[in-house]
C-alpha cells in the first residue's frame, strides 16, 4: 500500500533560495499553483458566461434579444468582446507570467539539484516489498539493474548491495516544453492582437480589384496594409462543382496578383489553398454570379450598364441595381432555370441555363416592368428593355496577415510533444538493498511515485515478477 | 445509408443495448452468467461498429466525421473502442460497462435520429486537418467521458464502502480516471491546435471566438485545472472524483449545446 509522503508541492521546497521579503513575496504568489488555477478557473467561467450571451444580441432588431438582454450586455458581454477587454486581458498576462516564472525557477532547482551530484529521494506516493530471491546479492543485484536498465531507467550510486534509479527526467523536460509551449502561444496570441491584417475584397471576373483601403470590407489594422498599395487582384476560370445532390464539391478560381496591369503571380485558389503573397495570404471565402445587365427605358435612355454583384439569396429574395436618374432594378438569377410548379425555379445551383428575373422599380416607387430574360438575350416589357448579355462569377477574398501565427504552431509542437513526454515518463524513484539471506537474498525494495500511486502499485508488483523470472532463469 | 451499413449498424445497435440490459441484470441479479454474455456481447458490438463505420466511409468517399449523424456514429466507435481497451488492460474498469454501454447507445442514438444522407464532403472539410482534428477531438472527449463514468464508479463503490478507507482497487479506478483526463488533455490540446491551424487556411484566422471555439476553450481550461489539482496540489479520492464527474459537463456542451446555436463552426457541422 502506499503511502504519501510528507510533501507540500504547493510551497516551495526547503532550502530553496528564495529568501523572504516584500520584493520576493510577489514572485511567490506569481509561482504558486494555487494561484495558476484560480486564474484558469476565473477565465473559463468568464467564458463560459460570456457564451450564453445570445448570438445576434447586437442587432438593432427590437423584436430579438438585444430587447431583452440589454444593448451594453449584447455589445460588451460576448466573447470576442470579453477576450479583448483590459480587464480579463490580465488573465493570461498573469498567467503568461506565473508560468515564467514558476518554469524559471522548476529549470533553476532542477540544474542546481544536477550540479550537487545528489540523487533525488523519494516522491510523494512510496511503496515497499520485502521478498526473497535464489541467488546471490550480486547475481540478484545485476539482475535487477539490468531489468532497470532495459525499462530506460537512469541508475545512480555505486554503493554495494544499493541500487538507486529513477525516472521521469523526460517527464521533467516534457513538463517544462509543454509550459514554454504555452508561453509561446500566449506570445503568439499578443503579436497577433498587435499586428494582425484582416479584410476582405470582393473581386469579379474580368475586373482587377485594387488593394486599397477603400476597397476592403471590414478592415483590421488599416494602417499595415501599405505594403499592398499598387497591387490588385484579378480572378479567372472560377469553377463551381456539384455533386448529384447539388452539394458543392469543389469551388477554385485562378488568383492573379498584378501591378499597373502587369501579372506579377497567378495561382489556383481553393478553399482550404490560400495563396500567399508577401507575407499576406488570401483565402477563398465567398461567391456568387456577376450578370452583365444592361437597361434601357422607353425613351432609349440607357439607365443602367454594369456588372451586378449578386448575393446567393434564398428563393423570394432578390438583390436591387440603382438605376441612373433614380429607381432600382430588383434582380434574381437562376443559374439552371427551371419552371417548377408554374413559378421560376433552379435546378441546380450550377451555372447551366441562367436566366434573370427582373423588376423595374421607377423613382417613384412603382414597379413598372416585370420579366424574365435568358443570358445572351433581351426583353421588353411596357417599352423597358432589360439585356442580358453574360454571366460571370465573382470572388470574395479574406486578405489576412497574422504574424503571431508562427509562434502558435511551434508553441503547439511544442505543448503537444511536451504533454507526451509528461505523460510517458512519469516521476519515480526506486531504491533496493540487497542483503544475503539463508534462502538466497533478501530484497528490500522502496519504489515511489509522484502520481498514480495505485497503478504504481501494479506495475511494482510486475517488475517483482520479471525479477523473480530473471532471476531463475540465470 | 446503404444496406450494408444499415445491417452493420442496427446489429450493433442490437448488442450495445443486449450488452447494457445483460450488466445491469447481472449486477442486479448477481448473474454471471449475464455479466459474462454482456461481456462477450461489447467486444463484438464494437467490431460492428467499425464495420457500420468503414461501411458508411466507402458509401461517402470520406471519412465518417461530417454532419451529426457521422460524428455520433465516429464519436460512439471511439469511446467504445477506449473503453474495450481500457477493460481489457485493467479488469477493475469493468464495471462501468454498462455506463459505458448505455451512453455509447445514446450517442449512437442521437446519431441515427439525424439526417444520414449519403453526401460528399463539401470544400471546407478537404483538408487534410480534417481527420486529425476529429480524431483527436473524439480521443479526447472519449477519454474525459470514460473518465467520468470511472470516477462515478468510484464514489459509488467508496458510498458503499460506508466511512471506510477505499481498498486498492477503488484506487485504482481513482488513478485511471486521473490517467486518462491525462491523456485526453493530450489529445485536447492537439485537437485545438489542429482546429486553430486548419481554421487559419480556411478562414484566415485561428480564432474566432465562435461557441464551438470558446467551449473548447472553456473545456481545456477545466480539464488543466482538473490536472493542476490532481498533479500538482495532490486532489485525490473522492473530490477528484467529483471534480472529474462535473468537468465532462464542459464537454458536453460543446458538442451537443452548440447544435441549438448557429455560426459559422455549427453551419459546417
Amino acid at each position: 500500500m502506499s503511502s504519501p509522503a510528507a510533501l507540500d508541492v504547493a510551497a516551495p521546497p526547503a532550502g530553496h533560495a528564495l529568501g523572504r521579503g516584500l520584493l520576493l513575496r510577489p514572485l511567490r504568489i506569481l509561482a504558486s499553483r494555487r494561484t495558476a488555477v484560480m486564474a484558469m478557473t476565473l477565465m473559463a467561467g468568464i467564458l463560459a458566461l460570456a457564451s450564453l450571451v445570445p448570438a445576434g444580441a447586437s442587432t438593432t432588431d427590437s423584436a430579438g434579444a438585444s430587447a431583452r438582454v440589454g444593448p451594453w450586455i449584447a455589445r460588451h458581454l460576448r466573447p470576442r468582446e470579453i477576450a479583448a477587454s483590459p480587464f480579463f486581458l490580465v488573465l493570461p498576462g498573469f498567467l503568461f507570467l506565473a508560468i515564467a516564472v514558476s518554469v524559471f525557477q522548476r529549470v533553476k532547482l532542477h540544474l542546481r539539484h544536477i550540479r550537487s551530484g545528489a540523487f533525488r529521494e523519494m516522491e510523494r506516493f512510496r511503496s515497499e516489498r520485502d521478498l526473497v530471491l535464489p541467488g546471490n546479492a550480486a547475481r540478484v543485484e545485476d539482475e535487477l539493474r539490468g531489468t532497470l536498465r532495459r525499462a530506460h531507467w537512469r541508475l545512480g550510486g555505486a554503493e554495494s548491495g544499493v541500487v538507486r534509479a529513477r525516472m521521469g527526467s523526460a517527464g521533467f523536460g516534457g513538463s517544462i516544453l509543454f509550459h514554454v509551449g504555452l508561453l509561446l502561444l500566449l506570445l503568439g496570441v499578443g503579436v497577433s492582437a498587435r499586428t494582425r491584417v484582416s479584410g476582405e475584397i470582393v473581386v469579379t471576373e474580368g475586373f482587377a480589384a485594387p488593394l486599397e483601403r477603400s476597397s476592403f470590407v471590414g478592415l483590421e489594422g488599416a494602417e499595415r496594409v501599405g505594403r499592398l498599395h499598387g497591387l490588385s487582384l484579378g480572378i479567372r476560370d472560377f469553377v463551381a462543382e456539384f455533386s448529384r445532390s447539388a452539394t458543392p464539391v469543389d469551388l477554385s478560381v485562378l488568383l492573379s496578383v498584378m501591378r499597373d496591369g502587369k501579372r506579377l503571380g497567378e495561382e489556383q485558389v481553393r478553399v482550404n489553398q490560400p495563396l500567399s503573397w508577401d507575407g499576406f495570404q488570401m483565402t477563398l471565402n465567398r461567391y456568387g454570379f456577376a450578370p452583365a445587365v444592361v437597361a434601357v427605358d422607353p425613351g432609349a435612355g440607357v439607365r443602367l450598364d454594369a456588372v451586378g454583384v449578386l448575393r446567393l439569396l434564398p428563393p423570394g429574395r432578390r438583390d436591387a441595381l440603382p438605376l441612373d436618374g433614380g429607381g432600382e432594378l430588383g434582380v434574381k438569377l437562376y443559374p439552371d432555370f427551371a419552371m417548377k410548379d408554374g413559378e421560376p425555379g433552379s435546378r441546380s445551383p450550377a451555372l447551366r441555363n441562367p436566366f434573370l428575373a427582373f423588376d423595374w422599380i421607377d423613382a417613384g416607387g412603382r414597379g413598372v416592368a416585370s420579366g424574365l430574360v435568358a443570358a445572351g438575350g433581351a426583353a421588353t416589357v411596357g417599352g423597358y428593355t432589360v439585356r442580358f448579355p453574360a454571366v460571370s462569377y465573382w470572388c470574395s477574398f479574406l486578405v489576412t496577415r497574422d504574424r503571431g501565427v508562427w509562434l502558435l504552431i511551434l508553441g503547439s509542437l511544442a505543448a503537444a510533444l511536451g504533454l507526451a513526454l509528461r505523460i510517458g515518463y512519469p516521476d519515480r524513484t526506486i531504491r533496493a538493498e540487497c542483503a544475503p539471506d539463508p534462502q538466497g537474498t533478501r530484497l528490500r525494495l522502496c519504489a515511489s511515485t509522484r502520481f498514480f500511486p495505485a497503478l504504481h502499485e501494479e506495475w511494482l508488483d510486475r517488475l517483482v515478477i520479471r525479477l523473480q523470472e530473471g532471476v531463475r532463469r540465470g | 445509408m446503404t444496406a450494408v451499413e444499415a445491417i452493420f449498424l442496427w446489429t450493433t445497435v442490437a448488442l450495445y443495448a443486449a450488452t447494457v440490459v445483460g450488466s445491469l441484470a447481472g449486477s442486479i441479479f448477481k448473474s454471471w452468467r449475464a455479466e459474462t454474455a454482456a461481456g462477450a456481447s461489447f467486444p463484438a458490438a464494437v467490431a460492428l461498429h467499425l464495420g457500420a463505420a468503414i461501411a458508411r466511409w466507402i458509401a461517402t468517399g470520406h471519412a465518417p466525421v461530417v454532419y451529426v449523424y457521422e460524428n455520433s456514429l465516429a464519436g460512439s466507435l471511439f469511446i467504445a473502442a477506449i473503453f474495450l481497451a481500457l477493460a481489457w488492460k485493467i479488469p477493475a474498469t469493468r464495471k462501468a460497462l454498462p455506463v459505458v454501454a448505455a451512453l455509447v447507445l445514446l450517442l449512437l442514438g442521437n446519431g441515427i435520429t439525424s439526417p444520414q444522407r449519403l453526401a460528399p464532403l463539401e470544400p471546407p472539410f478537404r483538408s487534410g486537418w480534417l481527420v486529425l482534428h476529429v480524431t483527436f477531438a473524439w480521443l479526447a472527449f472519449g477519454s474525459y467521458l470514460i473518465s467520468a463514468v470511472i470516477a462515478a464508479v468510484y464514489l459509488r463503490g467508496v458510498r458503499r464502502a460506508s466511512g471506510a478507507a477505499p481498498g486498492d482497487r477503488l484506487n485504482l479506478l481513482d488513478d485511471v480516471s486521473g490517467r486518462l483526463i491525462a491523456f485526453g488533455f493530450a489529445a485536447d490540446t492537439v485537437m485545438i491546435a489542429s482546429g486553430a491551424l486548419w481554421a487559419h487556411g480556411l478562414w484566415g484566422r485561428y480564432w474566432g471566438w465562435d461557441p464551438v471555439e470558446t467551449w473548447s476553450l472553456v473545456s481545456w481550461l477545466i480539464y488543466g485545472v482538473n490536472l493542476h489539482l490532481r498533479f500538482t496540489l495532490g486532489w485525490r479520492g473522492p473530490r477528484a472524483a467529483w471534480l472529474a464527474v462535473l468537468s465532462v459537463l464542459g464537454i458536453i456542451i460543446t458538442f451537443f449545446g452548440i447544435q441549438f446555436v448557429s455560426d459559422v463552426h455549427t453551419e459546417l457541422l
